[in-house]
């Protein structure tokens, strides 16, 4: 971990000098997480690709400007503020997909070590979780995946939206209960742990 | 029922956002309140399955060629900055224009004493020129027709004086009368001026100026000899030029015959200054400042009509009003370029 964070330093120096390669090495090593932030929050493979690479660019032109932060946290930001933009952007310019079924695409690689058919469940059940996020509004979308997506503690996600703590709180208390009450609609496609536990809240209420 | 506190205490304790105190509060409140704790077991659920979801592979390699990292490194236009600093230099120029056009609300507003002080200060702001018309007598007269602004301030500040101080006029020149050496007709001449000059203003004094005395005529064409020019004598059938040419005759061959060799020049010269004698001296015609005093110390002026106030003067800020629109203009028209290069940099 320290050689990690070591290496992550020679390499964030090397490319505030302009060395493409060495900032290469950090793209390689953050673009799957700068992504799937992408995805997450605009529910479009197509799309959620292209403003990661804007972000890696701005990452680049700003990287002169990075000042010791977690590297990652401070992406992972430059990617949110893009997505920002871009559901600012679609709520002026609604876009209507041409497919029939845009969920079908945004499915991950299988896992080898499940069964077809475990798999398909498994790729439904995300499906599922992914409307749900999709149904938050926007504040509460990136509120949400930062913190269980992307594992970001709420001093993070303060930073990175530029928002009070008590606000993220809120943000991702509301969130979270909203996607547990549209999962109730997924019944059958969630796990017999979570089912159980929605069943007794239904009967105790 | 779970209120929205307890819902965001709550998510803090799965997300491990809690201090000690806390966590141990609400582990005390799970273990008594049943539906506390089957609302913290369906969020911390829905929390585990969020954090399942998988890391998605990116779709295409996100690294950078070496033509976009150098394309990513060209110059960006600094649109901020440029946004404002054109719109603080738009605010500038019309903060600029409103101050040249200031003056000119300032002279609307003036009360007729106001506006006679108004027009004595300006009249000191042309004194060399004015002085050169009394000294020479000459400067006026040779004056092209298109450029006579001494005669034109001149004539002014005779209008101002008489109607400024109705007893005045008379008094403060009878103090001074011409000793006789200007022909009659001359005499006569400036009392057609000065009856001009008066009339307009409808006083009773006006006439009384121009017709009793003929040492009140005499004296009044000494002090506004410029107003002439101006003014249409009564009864005469010469041209204004002609005019003009009889009155610098008239006045240089009197007093200051050497005077004639610099009747091109518009402005006496220092030298002029030195060796010629004024007017005022040689003749003993009240000076302007004798005017002026002698008007400031007479209070019937405050009894005229509001209308005599209301002389048309080329003042500052008359001057300088196309000047202030013009700065206006130029901001207002910056604004909106500014307005429109910050929106087309937002699209961009």
């Amino acid at each position: 971990m320290v050689g990690k964070t070591d290496d992550e330093s020679q390499n964030i120096h090397a490319a505030q000098r302009g060395d493409v390669d060495a900032f290469n090495v950090l793209v390689l090593r953050y673009q799957d997480a700068a992504f799937t932030l992408a995805f997450r929050l605009l529910s479009d493979r197509a799309t959620a690709a292209d403003i990661a690479q804007e972000a890696m660019i701005a990452a680049f032109q700003q990287l002169r400007g990075f000042r010791g932060e977690h590297f990652r946290a401070w992406l992972l930001r430059i990617v949110t503020n893009r997505c920002y933009d871009e559901l600012r952007r679609q709520r002026r310019r609604p876009v209507v997909s041409l497919s029939p079924d845009p969920g079908e695409e945004d499915l991950p690689i299988p896992d080898e070590a499940l069964s077809p058919e475990e798999a398909a469940q498994q790729a439904e059940l995300q499906r599922a979780i992914q409307r749900c996020i999709d149904a938050l509004n926007p504040d509460q979308r990136v509120a949400l995946v930062l913190c269980d997506v992307e594992g970001l503690e709420y001093h993070d996600i303060a930073q990175s939206i530029g928002a009070q703590i008590g606000t993220v709180k809120s943000r991702i208390s509301r969130a979270r209960s909203s996607v547990r009450d549209c999962l109730r609609k997924f019944r059958e496609l969630l796990p017999a742990s979570y089912r159980l536990i929605i069943d007794d809240e239904d009967r105790t209420s | 029922m779970t209120t929205q506190d307890d819902l965001e205490l709550l998510n803090a304790y799965i997300d491990g956002a809690l201090n000690d105190q806390e966590r141990a509060a609400l582990d005390a409140r799970l273990q008594d309140e049943p539906a506390l704790r089957r609302e913290y077991e369906s969020l911390r659920a829905t929390a585990e399955l969020l954090r399942a979801l998988p890391t998605l592979r990116s779709p295409r390699d996100l690294t950078l060629t070496r033509a976009a990292a150098r394309s990513a490194r060209v110059y960006r236009l600094p649109t901020a900055a440029i946004s404002f600093a054109s719109a603080a230099a738009s605010i500038l120029l019309i903060l600029a224009g409103l101050t040249v056009m200031r003056p000119v609300g300032e002279t609307a507003q003036r009360t007729p004493s106001d506006q006679a002080a108004a027009s004595f200060s300006e009249a000191a702001t042309t004194d060399i020129l004015t002085d050169g018309v009394i000294i020479a007598g000459l400067p006026t007269a040779s004056l092209p027709p298109t450029q006579p602004p001494a005669a034109t301030l001149f004539a002014a500040e005779a209008t101002m004086r008489l109607p400024t101080g109705s007893p005045m006029p008379a008094d403060a020149l009878a103090l001074a009368p011409l000793p006789g050496e200007l022909p009659q007709q001359t005499a006569q001449f400036f009392a057609g001026a000065a009856q001009d000059e008066i009339a307009p203003t409808e006083t009773p004094l006006a006439s009384e100026t121009a017709g009793d005395t003929a040492a009140a005529e005499s004296g009044l064409a000494a002090v506004a000899p410029a107003a002439m020019v101006e003014s249409e004598p009564g009864g005469s059938g010469a041209t204004p030029a002609e005019e003009v040419d009889g009155e610098a005759d008239i006045l240089t061959k009197q007093p200051f015959p050497e005077a004639q060799d610099s009747q091109m020049n518009l402005q006496p010269t220092m030298g002029m200054e030195r060796t010629l004698p004024t007017l005022a001296e040689v003749i003993g015609t009240p000076t302007r400042d004798d005017i002026v005093m002698e008007a400031e110390n007479t209070d019937d002026r405050s009894t005229l009509p509001a209308d005599e106030g209301r002389i048309e003067l080329p003042s500052a800020g008359e001057a300088a009003l196309p000047d202030g629109w013009i700065l206006i203009g130029m901001g207002a028209v910056l604004g909106v370029v500014t307005a429109l290069f910050t929106l087309w940099a937002r699209r961009r």
